[in-house]
């Protein structure tokens, strides 16, 4: 496919994460940081000073993952010389989309809002991420507010227990895949009618998309349980859980009554067979004395010694993997995606969400704050003398 | 866009979810459903859960992601259902073929992609499966991809064990990433006029959402970083739900602004010192802040503390039941919807994202509702129609 170019004001997760997948396909990515010239206070992305220490004190850990394999470009946005750069980047490098994840408010302040953008550029796609879309131009878009507000704290914990949030980022992470997706959707468009188009992917509402399985019991008259949480028990199969062995976890899901029979025909739960149990319903009346006895059968037992018990006796199962066990998996330890560090240490990332023949595995690592301003502003034809006079002008760093 | 064609042998929820984006877009979705076997339910099994609905097979875990697709019932064990099948292909001209089922079964049922572009050389192919074709014979349960991807060791309590996130965000991420690649594989068809072969392996799907977790196994850190952290965000403190004198509150503290603003609140200035003035200094304190902060919280409504930090412009949210998500304004007027067959509208999640293609769909279809009108379509006679039901490869 043919590189495209993405010029991205971006920042923290949900839209880096968007453009990572641009860079994924080979697309050349741009991202613009903010620029100013008050001194005091740490520059650009403020994601580059989260976690430790890895490059230099602007690219620490938790910068690196969603930002290998592109350019950085710092700005000043709030000066118009700022605005005119930007806006002949877009046009000198023939940019296809350009994306941001500021608050709404401030698009047309910027001089970033689609009409503007579009006047410079007719056929150019743009992509904003935004809480709750621009009609709610004021409200931030952090992920685990917009997982309480969107119901997935209220599905997700214990039923006896407090909502819980969901353990990886996911708003951020299904926003930043509404751009991606709109954006091919929409390059697709434009090779049919020569248009761009405007993406307003608001977290909410994509987030709100994936209620499918309990959205719609609303009109169903479903009961409230069944809209709710309930931890890793299964409401209707009883005993589904995750058990804890001598060294982690599995988790178990007795499926149907020969499921259980299996069960307890293993030597370790032979104790767990009573006549009144043989039947789901009946297991379903005895739900709590048959979680606290398996958990303390489970207890003495190794995952692995486990795991096999359960796999001979093809009782369905699945161990839980740690982080580190997730990465050593065969099935994805040849699908890290990598980068090597300014000092030549070799880093393996996330794999991507799906492999296409011939794409590469290895990104360079990502840019320090405005690393590429020079080098992309000659990119668009700025001279020497213009980007000193730039500098001059505190509408780039020095 | 031009409308385009998708067929789909698809069931339960991760596929049906995809091409569901499709129909979102007003595209044309058709499913193929198996022939009964001797025994057992005809048709996709989530036909058969949760309350009935319309008729026996129609009941409510199966109309959401269905809505707005057609219906063929197929028998793909015999010749002639392929037959049909490739029929089916090249005469629709169909754009996409789908399916989410063991990739060992792909050949036998002869819908694997080199057998389906030989009906339609462009054609692009799209397979979901537990763990990619290279492991033909996992089944792709979401709670058993969930435990295997690391998604339920990140999730719960810190001290607790590990949890399942409460919606089936693999079996949906796996979608996402069927509708996503179709879009590329369409966009790079304009250019170069070739199909292709997607496969979507849940569990990498999955693991590439470890973007801020597995990449720091590279790196210094600290073990809550990569494990459970409950509701507390792993870096930015404080940001955690806390109780109230009604429920709960949620509020995220992304920075040192919010902070002063935070401890500016009259009934917050007694949480406020000299080190936790950074989120460095608030890290060390995490624990004293959190506590601080909930003996405020749990002495005030939750209506009370969202207008308080609603004036000091403070991320927060209360923890919404599905219910209050639904009747939210911001989500309430982009719910698409459905008729059902008694006349009552039903109210389906929004689409992802606002894009032309309307908001209403048709009602789920039955099993194999529209075999034969499609068949018709496809140039099949009156007469094949009737040999093909009399050989059980249709319904009749």
């Amino acid at each position: 496919m043919k590189p495209r170019t993405i010029i991205s004001l971006e920042q923290a997760l949900s839209l880096p994460y968007a453009t990572l997948r641009f860079a994924h396909l080979g697309w050349r990515v741009i991202r613009i940081e903010a620029f100013t010239a008050e001194d005091g206070g740490l520059q650009g992305d403020p994601n580059r000073y989260v976690g430790s220490m890895v490059a230099d004190s602007d690219r620490r850990s938790y910068f690196i993952a969603p930002n290998v394999g592109k350019e950085s470009v710092a700005l000043n946005l709030k000066q118009k010389e700022g605005r005119d750069v930007l806006h002949r980047l877009i046009k000198s490098l023939d940019a296809d989309v350009f994306c941001c994840n500021t608050l709404p408010s401030r698009y047309k302040g910027l001089g970033i809002d689609y009409p503007t953008l579009k006047d410079i550029k007719p056929d150019i796609i743009w992509a904003g991420i935004s809480a709750m879309g621009p009609d709610y131009p004021g409200v931030p878009g952090y992920d685990p507010v917009v997982q309480a507000m969107a119901g997935y704290m209220d599905l997700t914990g214990s039923a006896d227990g407090a909502p819980t949030l969901m353990g990886v980022p996911v708003v951020d992470l299904k926003a930043g895949d509404e751009v991606y997706a709109a954006v091919c959707l929409a390059l697709a468009e434009r090779a049919e009618t020569g248009e761009g188009a405007e993406i307003n992917v608001s977290m909410l509402q994509a987030a709100a998309s994936w209620q499918l399985t309990t959205l719609p019991l609303l009109d169903f008259g479903a009961q409230p349980a069944e809209m709710s949480r309930s931890g890793n028990e299964h409401r209707k199969f009883v005993p589904t859980n995750a058990y804890p062995t001598t060294d982690g976890y599995v988790f178990v899901a007795i499926g149907n009554d020969g499921q259980w029979k299996r069960l307890c025909d293993l030597a370790p739960f032979a104790g767990l067979a009573r006549p009144e149990r043989m039947t789901n319903e009946g297991r379903g009346r005895d739900r709590e004395a048959i979680q606290a006895e398996i958990w303390a059968l489970t207890r003495t037992l190794g995952t692995s010694e486990l795991v096999e018990m359960l796999r001979q006796a093809t009782v369905p199962h699945a161990p839980i993997l740690t982080i580190p066990q997730v990465q050593a998996l065969p099935a994805l330890a040849d699908r890290l995606t990598t980068t090597i560090t300014p000092e030549g240490k070799r880093v393996r990332l996330q794999p991507k969400a799906i492999d296409r023949q011939g794409d590469a595995f290895h990104f360079a690592f990502p840019p320090r704050y405005g690393e590429h301003t020079g080098s992309v502003l000659a990119d668009a034809g700025y001279t020497a003398a213009d980007q000193a006079s730039l500098r001059a002008s505190a509408i780039i760093p020095t | 866009m031009k409308r385009r064609t998708i067929i789909s042998l698809e069931q339960a929820l991760s596929l049906p979810h995809a091409t569901l984006r499709f129909v979102h877009r007003g595209w044309r979705v058709i499913r193929i459903e198996a022939m009964p076997f001797s025994t057992g339910l005809p048709g996709d099994p989530n036909r058969y859960i949760g309350r009935r609905v319309a008729e026996d097979d129609r009941r409510s875990y199966f109309i959401a992601q269905n809505v707005g697709k057609e219906s063929i019932a197929l028998d793909l064990k015999c010749p002639e259902g392929r037959r049909v099948l490739g029929q089916l292909i090249a005469e629709l001209d169909a754009d996409v073929f789908c399916c989410n089922i063991l990739p060992r079964r792909y050949a036998d049922l002869g819908i694997d992609y080199q057998t389906l572009r030989a009906f339609k050389p462009d054609l692009i192919w799209a397979g979901i499966s537990a763990m990619g074709p290279d492991y033909p014979d996992v089944p792709g349960y979401d709670p058993a991809i969930q435990a295997l991807a690391g998604f339920m060791a990140l999730t719960g309590e810190h001290d607790g064990p590990p949890m399942l996130s409460g919606i089936p965000l693999i079996d949906l991420k796996a979608g996402d990433e069927v509708y996503a690649s179709v879009m590329a594989a369409l966009l790079d068809r304009h250019e170069t006029g070739q199909g292709r072969a997607i496969h979507v392996s849940m569990l990498q799907a999955a693991a590439s959402w470890l973007v801020t977790t597995l990449p720091l196994l590279n790196f210094e850190h600290d073990p809550t970083e990569v494990g459970r952290c409950g509701n507390e965000h792993r870096k930015f403190i404080p940001s955690n739900a806390y109780p109230t004198a009604d429920g709960l509150i949620y509020m995220a503290i992304g920075n040192d602004l919010q902070w002063r603003r935070l401890t500016e609140i009259p009934k917050f200035a007694g949480i406020a010192n000299e080190l936790r003035r950074t989120n460095e200094g608030r890290h060390i304190e995490r624990a004293a802040i959190n506590r601080d902060i909930a003996a405020v919280t749990v002495g005030h409504a939750t209506a009370e503390l969202m207008s308080d930090l609603g004036g000091a412009t403070i991320p927060h949210a209360q923890i919404q039941d599905i219910r209050q998500v639904a009747e939210m304004p911001a989500v309430a007027s982009r719910l698409t919807t459905t008729t059902m067959p008694d006349g009552r509208v039903l109210r389906l999640p929004p689409a992802a994202v606002d894009l032309d293609g309307g908001s209403h769909f048709a009602f789920a279809p039955r099993y194999g509702e529209n075999t034969h009108s499609v068949l018709s379509e496809a140039n099949f006679t009156a007469e094949q129609l009737e040999a093909l039901a009399a050989a059980g490869v249709i319904p009749a």
